[in-house]
């Protein structure tokens, strides 16, 4: 063994690429050690890219589902198959059940997640802004904020009845929170020192609040509206499956129950679709609105 | 005109072990309609301290500051800022941003102020990036900006806190050059706040050398070159004599009084 003749192990590949490997297994093994340098990852991936990566995902996905189901290696009874939902879909489509379901759960979403921006942009900003009134609320609205408030369900129900009304005021206590405690996160962090240069122009508070807080304000309160958008989809389901069995949430546990796992399915479909046009919708928005950030 | 009679200053650090800051100490100057005047030191000496004070955003002091015979008590039309950082709203284009002073200030009409945006955006050379993003500028010309902010308002008396400290060397050459054109018509008195004497002696008619910790006043010094200058009086002989003076004072300055040690506690301790 002559180890004195050896060159440094990691240098070899690198500095060495007239070598030629001489058999494929070996030009492999090359090619998997070879020390490459990190690559640049600064740059996103493009749209596209990610667009045709994401439907290759799901065309997959849906593809090995269907050959389960047709081969029968899976219950169709339990797991339904993608033309069965597509069926099924079809059906309650033209029976006008999915339509009213959907015109239902879209009514008391919109209804309830716009209750909840103005209520929590509004009293976001004035506990946020008007810092006694936040040092007086904060410890009612962490508590709040920290309960399940599906808790609170019976009681709802209670002082309202089963009905559109119990139903938004679940969804507005779930998901008035987080957009609440974003605004008001971002408007108590103002720049110290923008607000020198606001006093040094004799700004006054309320200057103060619209010309600095509220504009810094805007990430903190997208992120709020994202998290409180998430949280009202699935606080309309819930309530929809608890109070009265409406809309889509009640035809996914009326399916449960009678063992129709098909129209249960197009119901989940129903829901995720809409998550992500809103939440596409939402960014939308928000590229709009952070356009100065370059 | 400008009064600075007997200024002390002592804050408190906030915190847990609250230390008494003794920052200015029985501080007085003056400067005439028109004059500039720079204040040089070492850092930490209080003199951004001084600046806020003369523009009336650290009421605390002790001794009176007046402008043109008024009393400062707080922030007032008249006196404009220069800042350290650029503090430019990054939400604002560049004309938006020079137009806040205005807007802020609420003075004359919104013609009236576009005019005087578009002007002092042509003073300071930013003339064809008004649609900008504070983000989309360097840091020079984010500094234009924040210049531009503080003439617009047409001030009696302009305090400019050190800012070319933050710019690369030939970014700083150059605006000094500038402000050297712009000083040339807008004739307001000036405080320029600096610890690099080759600038202090450029831009000032009076240089006033502060000492460390708790500042005072500890040389004055008329600037023998006459207005308008340029930059080219940096080459100068002269000019580089009047550097060396200034220096030799600041650097006994400096070993006279070393700078004020940081009390036992403040400094992380060895607790291994």
């Amino acid at each position: 063994m002559s180890v004195s003749n050896q060159p440094p192990a990691v240098d070899v590949p690198a500095r060495k690429p007239s070598t030629v490997p001489q058999t494929w297994t070996a030009s492999l093994l090359a090619g998997i050690t070879k020390r490459r340098v990190a690559e640049d990852r600064s740059k996103p991936l493009s749209r596209l890219t990610k667009a045709v990566y994401g439907t290759v995902a799901i065309v997959v996905v849906l593809a090995c589902w269907q050959l389960l189901s047709s081969t029968h290696s899976v219950n169709t009874l339990l797991f339904s198959s993608p033309a069965d939902i597509v069926k099924a879909a079809v059906d309650l489509n033209d029976s006008g059940v999915l339509g009213s379901a959907v015109w239902q759960t879209t009514k008391v979403f919109f209804i309830s997640f716009g209750l909840s921006l103005v209520v929590g942009i509004g009293l976001g900003i004035m506990i946020g802004w008007y810092r006694r009134l936040g040092a007086l609320l904060d410890p009612i609205v962490s508590m709040l904020y920290a309960a399940p408030r599906v808790a609170l369900l019976p009681l709802i129900v209670a002082w309202t009845g089963i009905g559109d009304e119990a139903q938004i005021v679940t969804v507005l206590t779930i998901a008035v929170f987080p957009i609440l405690v974003n605004v008001q996160a971002g408007v108590t962090t103002v720049d110290k020192n923008l607000v020198q240069v606001a006093r040094a122009y004799l700004g006054t508070n309320f200057d103060l609040l619209r010309t600095i807080a509220l504009p810094a304000c805007i990430p903190h309160l997208v992120s709020g509206v994202r998290q409180g958008l998430a949280q009202a989809l699935l606080g309309v389901v819930i309530a929809e499956y608890l109070i009265g069995s409406t809309g889509i949430g009640g035809l996914i546990v009326s399916a449960g129950q009678t063992l129709n796992f098909s129209n249960a399915f197009v119901g989940v479909f129903v829901v995720s679709f809409a998550a992500l046009l809103l939440t596409s919708a939402l960014r939308r928005v928000e590229r709009r609105l952070d356009h100065w950030r370059v | 005109m400008l009064e600075v009679n007997h200024v002390s200053m002592t804050y408190r650090r906030p915190g847990k072990n609250a230390i008494l800051t003794h920052a200015l100490s029985d501080v007085s100057l003056t400067a005439e309609a028109g004059e500039f005047i720079t204040i040089i030191g070492p850092s930490g000496c209080g003199k951004t301290t001084l600046l806020y004070c003369m523009a009336g955003l650290n009421p605390g002091y002790a001794g009176s500051i007046s402008v043109d015979g008024e009393l400062v008590r707080g922030p007032a039309a008249g006196r404009s800022i220069v800042f350290q950082q650029s503090c430019l709203l990054p939400w604002r284009t560049v004309t938006r941003n020079v137009g806040y002073s205005l807007r802020l200030l609420r003075s004359g009409t919104k013609r009236e102020m576009a005019e005087r945006v578009q002007a002092a955006i042509d003073l300071v050379g930013l003339s064809g990036f008004e649609g900008y993003y504070p983000a989309q500028l360097s840091g020079g010309m984010q500094q234009r900006v924040n210049l531009a902010r503080a003439l617009a308002t047409r001030p009696q008396l302009l305090l400019m806190d050190e800012p070319f400290a933050s710019l690369d060397a030939l970014t700083k050459e150059l605006l000094q050059g500038e402000l050297l054109r712009i000083m040339r018509d807008e004739r307001c008195t000036t405080v320029f706040i600096t610890h690099d004497i080759e600038e202090a002696v450029l831009l000032g008619d009076r240089v006033i050398v502060m000492s460390p910790r708790p500042g005072r006043i500890v040389h004055e010094y008329k600037v023998p070159f006459d207005r308008p200058r340029d930059r080219e009086i940096a080459e100068s002989v002269e000019f580089s004599d009047v550097v060396r003076q200034l220096r030799a004072v600041m650097r006994e300055e400096l070993e006279r009084q070393p700078a004020e040690a940081e009390p036992a506690g403040t400094a992380t301790g060895r607790r291994a």
